[in-house]
């Protein structure tokens, strides 16, 4: 064995001790705070400068049934006057947009785009609160949410549904963002008792940027090619 | 979410009268099936679906289904909406029987058994008695029923064994 392969097999037989790969790796247990309010105040700060995000993402449906997460990928597009878009782009395109007046949901299907008719009705509270998320404002969402923080090598911060109803189908969200708060990286929303997740993991993110025309169309939403070309996040 | 309004008896007889229509003028792309799968299914495997259900007087609700097959244990059918949320678990057994593992707050569990069960059996699987599936490409399929219609796209499939206990009736809401 060459002293590389041994180094590399030194290496892991260290991480299979649970204690230190999870300090190590920064995986300790979150720290409570007694008071998320320094925090979440301080998010709101960093966020309100910023006009607007094109954020991809990936979404990761982890089902205890099944061995590997089912995950699809796609665009995020808000602006600072409220309106939304999310657009799955892999495996399949479906995009929901929500601009001051409405809402709509389409579907790509044989070679064209299909609006669907009304949908489920909690989608605009759904895409008002992931827009309240994304800027900062969890003061929003105190009337639906109890909110904490807490923090290790992350800031994590837990929005647990005061409704029993929806507790029923959702345990809680939990926001992850690095240490000073500059970026959600991940959204996990925990489902009662099963354990089953569905993780969204953000990843490159372009703020600031000037949506054309037709972005948060509800009747002619603009392609999202166009769009991504228009801001310049086109692959 | 299925039942009809004020309008719907109107609606029933004009769908009623376009199924006898159709019945009776036939239809190419209709496949009656009774035995052997719609769709192209594995051995085994995890298939990803994406669907339109289209209620009659309630709106179209995108779906997204994750379907486990196996020829010799059954079919395991989970249904989700846009953000994961679940909508419906259910399992099929080689025999046909049906176990509701999980109704989410929109579908209840004698829905799932009546509905979606049969439709998945329809295209997917062996269904009992014959049901008109209109096949619109070689992964796009749709069922019409007179209070709603289903458009069922596979928009990917994962060949291998699932672990046993998908399989396996571990929580059953009703048999």
């Amino acid at each position: 064995m060459s002293k590389f392969w041994r180094t590399v097999a030194g290496v892991l037989s260290i991480c299979l001790l649970p204690s230190f790969c999870l300090v190590g790796l920064g995986s300790d247990q979150p720290k409570p705070l007694a008071d998320p309010t320094p925090v979440l105040q301080t998010l709101q700060q960093k966020m309100a400068s910023v006009r607007s995000f094109c954020i991809e993402f990936t979404q990761e449906r982890q089902l205890k049934l099944f061995s590997e997460s089912l995950k699809s990928h796609g665009y995020l597009f808000i602006d600072r006057t409220n309106q939304i878009r999310w657009e799955t782009t892999e495996p399949y395109q479906s995009f929901l947009v929500a601009n001051q007046k409405s809402i709509a949901q389409y579907e790509f299907q044989d070679g064209k785009w299909k609006k669907l008719n009304n949908g489920f009705p909690q989608i605009k509270q759904v895409m008002d609160q992931m827009v309240a998320m994304h800027q900062g404002r969890l003061d929003a969402l105190k009337a639906n949410y109890d909110i904490s923080a807490a923090t290790n090598g992350m800031t994590i911060i837990t929005l647990v549904p005061k409704d029993k109803t929806v507790r029923e189908v959702l345990a809680s969200i939990q926001l992850r963002l690095p240490p000073d708060l500059s970026s959600t990286r991940e959204v996990v929303m925990n489902e009662p008792a099963s354990g089953d997740l569905t993780r969204i993991i953000f990843g490159k993110e372009s703020r600031n940027v000037t949506f054309p025309p037709g972005t948060f169309d509800t009747e002619k939403p603009l392609d999202i090619k166009k769009v991504l070309a228009a801001i310049g996040a086109g692959k | 979410m299925i039942k009809g309004g004020a309008n719907s008896h109107r609606g029933s007889l004009s769908q009623i009268v376009f199924l006898l229509l159709t019945l009776l003028t036939g239809c190419a792309t209709q496949k009656n099936t009774t035995q052997t799968p719609v769709a192209h299914v594995p051995d085994e495997g995890l298939m990803t679906h994406r669907a339109i259900l289209a209620a009659r007087g309630k709106g179209e609700f995108a779906l997204t289904g994750y379907l486990a097959v196996s020829k010799t244990r059954g079919m395991r059918l989970i249904v989700s909406e846009n953000f994961g949320g679940q909508l419906a678990d259910v399992l099929i057994k080689p025999d046909g029987s049906v176990h509701v593992i999980k109704a989410g707050p929109m579908l209840k569990p004698e829905w799932i058994r009546k509905y979606v069960a049969a439709d998945l059996k329809c295209i997917f699987g062996k269904p009992e008695k014959p049901c008109k599936v209109t096949v619109l490409g070689p992964d796009h399929f749709e069922i019409k029923h007179l209070i709603y219609r289903l458009d069922v796209r596979v928009v990917s499939t994962t060949p291998g064994p699932q672990p046993t206990s998908v399989f396996e009736v571990t929580q059953p809401t009703s048999k």
